[in-house]
C-alpha cells in the first residue's frame, strides 16, 4: 500500500507543477518579495515551498514576465517582483487556457461518475 | 549567523559568476525574512532544512543539462559506437596478428609464445576498444554541447519531417549500404594503424627457409614520418564522411560535396607522396629485382609505368566515386 501512497503524491506533484507558475503570475499584480509571497500564498491554501519559489522567481524574471527591483529603503534590502508588460499578457492567455481546460476536466470527470453508477 | 552564511555560499558557488553576488543577498534576506524575530540556531536550522539540499537548489537556480548525450543523439551514438570500437579493435587484433607472423617472438617454446601472443593480442583488444569508445564519446559529447538543439548538424535534425522516412524498398538506388560503409571502415582503418604504428611491414617479402620474411620495407620510415600529420588528418576526415554514410544510409548534396573534397585531397597527398623520390626505399627496388630476376635498369622502367598506371586509376576512381555520390543524390523519390 505505500508503494500506492508514493505513487499518489508523486502524481499530485506532477498535478500541480503545471498551475505553479499561474498561481504565481496571479499574486503579482503588486509587488511582492520572496517570503511575502511564500506567505501569501499559503494564507490563500495555495503552499509554494520556498525553495521552489525563490528560483522559479528569477528564472519568470529572465523569461521577461516579471520584473524586479531592489528595496533599499527598509533596514533590510529585499527583492520585489511585479508582472511585466508581457508577464499580464501570458498571465491572462495562461489564465483562460486554464478556465477551459478545467472545464473540458470536469465535463470527463462529471462522464466518468455517470458510468461508474451504470 | 554563520550558518546562513555557509549555506549560501552552498549555493552560489554552483552558480554562474554574473548572477552570483544577486543570487547572494537575495537569498539571505529571503532566509533573514522567514525567521522568526531573535532568532536562535534551532530556527535557523529548521529554515534552512525546509530550504532543502543546496545543491538541488543551485540547480534550481541554474538548470543545466544533466547528461553527456541527450536522448536525441543517443541512438545515433550507440550505433556509430558500435560500429567505431568493433572495428579498430578488430583492425587492431589484426595488425599484431600480422606483426607476429612477421617477426614471431624471440621465444623458442611453444607455449610461452602462445601465451605472449595471447596476452598481448587481449592487450591490444582492450586498448583498441578503449580508444575507440573515447574518442566517439567525445566527438558525440561535442555535437550534444554544439549543434544539436539548433538543428545544425546534418544527419541529426530536430525537426522530423516526412523526408525523413527512410524507403522500404531495399533496391534503392541513394541507398549507401552499411556493409560496404563498414568494410571500407575497416580498411582505412587498417591501413592507417600500419602506417602510423608498424610502416615497415609494408614492404618486400620473400619466402625462405623459415617460412616467409621481410626482406625490405617499401618506404623509407624516417621520410615517411614527415607525411604522417596529414595522412592522419585526412583519414579522420575520410572517418567522419564513413560514418555520416554509416548514419544517413542515403546521398544528399552536402555529403557528396564532403566526399568529393575528401578524395580530392587523397589524390593530392598520393600524387604528392609518389612525385617523392626519397621516400621510396631503393633496396627494396633492388630487393625486387632479386626476387623477380629482372635487372635493376629494367625493373625502374616497369615501375615508372607502373607508377603511371596507378596514378590514372587513382584518379579515375576517385572521379567515379565523387560522380556518383552526384548522380545518387539527384534521384530524390
Amino acid at each position: 500500500m505505500d508503494s500506492m501512497e508514493e505513487l499518489i503524491s508523486s502524481l499530485i506533484v506532477e498535478l500541480r507543477r503545471g498551475t505553479l507558475v499561474l498561481s504565481v503570475l496571479s499574486q503579482l499584480h503588486t509587488p511582492e518579495y520572496g517570503y511575502s509571497l511564500v506567505q501569501k500564498l499559503e494564507e490563500k491554501n495555495s503552499p509554494i515551498e520556498a525553495g521552489t519559489l525563490y528560483p522559479l522567481l528569477r528564472r519568470l524574471e529572465k523569461q521577461q514576465l516579471l520584473t524586479s527591483e531592489w528595496d533599499t529603503t527598509e533596514s533590510r534590502p529585499r527583492k520585489f517582483y511585479v508582472l511585466s508588460e508581457v508577464g499580464k499578457e501570458v498571465y491572462n492567455r495562461l489564465k483562460s487556457e486554464w478556465e477551459s481546460l478545467s472545464n473540458q476536466l470536469n465535463k470527463l470527470l462529471k462522464e466518468g461518475e455517470n458510468n461508474e453508477i451504470d | 549567523m554563520k550558518l546562513i552564511d555557509r549555506y549560501v555560499y552552498a549555493v552560489t558557488d554552483r552558480l554562474p559568476v554574473e548572477i552570483r553576488e544577486d543570487v547572494n543577498k537575495e537569498l539571505h534576506a529571503n532566509i533573514e525574512d522567514m525567521l522568526p524575530e531573535n532568532a536562535a540556531e534551532d530556527d535557523v536550522k529548521k529554515v534552512l532544512e525546509k530550504l532543502g539540499d543546496p545543491i538541488k537548489l543551485a540547480n534550481e537556480y541554474n538548470p543545466t543539462k544533466k547528461y553527456l548525450i541527450g536522448p536525441d543523439i543517443y541512438d545515433t551514438y550507440i550505433s556509430v559506437l558500435k560500429l567505431v570500437t568493433s572495428i579498430v579493435t578488430i583492425v587492431l587484433v589484426f595488425v599484431t596478428l600480422i606483426e607476429e607472423a612477421v617477426n614471431p617472438s624471440a621465444n623458442e617454446e611453444l607455449i610461452k609464445m602462445s601465451i605472449e601472443v595471447f596476452t598481448n593480442l587481449i592487450s591490444t583488444a582492450i586498448q583498441g576498444a578503449v580508444q575507440g569508445f573515447l574518442w566517439v564519446t567525445l566527438v558525440f559529447v561535442i555535437l550534444e554541447r554544439t549543434g544539436v538543439n539548433q538543428g545544425k548538424i546534418p544527419f541529426i535534425k530536430k525537426k522530423w519531417s516526412i523526408d525523413d522516412l527512410p524507403e522500404v524498398p531495399v533496391t534503392n538506388k541513394r541507398k549507401i549500404s552499411r556493409v560496404e560503409t563498414a568494410f571500407s571502415m575497416f580498411f582505412s582503418m587498417l591501413f592507417l594503424i600500419i602506417i602510423y604504428y608498424q610502416p615497415q611491414l609494408i614492404g618486400i617479402y620473400e619466402k625462405n627457409g623459415n617460412g616467409i620474411t621481410l626482406s625490405a620495407p617499401l618506404f623509407i620510415v624516417e621520410r615517411l614520418q614527415s607525411y604522417i600529420f596529414i595522412i592522419i588528418i585526412i583519414a579522420f576526415l575520410g572517418f567522419g564522411i564513413q560514418i555520416w554514410k554509416f548514419i544517413a544510409m542515403k546521398w544528399s548534396v552536402p555529403l557528396a560535396i564532403a566526399n568529393t573534397i575528401y578524395n580530392l585531397a587523397l589524390c593530392i597527398l598520393v600524387l604528392l607522396m609518389i612525385s617523392d623520390g626519397s621516400l621510396l626505399n631503393q633496396s627494396a627496388i633492388s630487393s625486387l629485382a632479386n626476387l623477380t630476376e629482372i635487372l635493376p635498369s629494367q625493373l625502374t622502367n616497369a615501375w615508372q609505368w607502373c607508377i603511371r598506371v596507378s596514378i590514372a586509376v587513382l584518379i579515375l576512381v576517385t572521379l567515379g566515386d565523387s560522380i556518383n555520390g552526384f548522380v545518387k543524390c539527384k534521384r530524390i523519390k
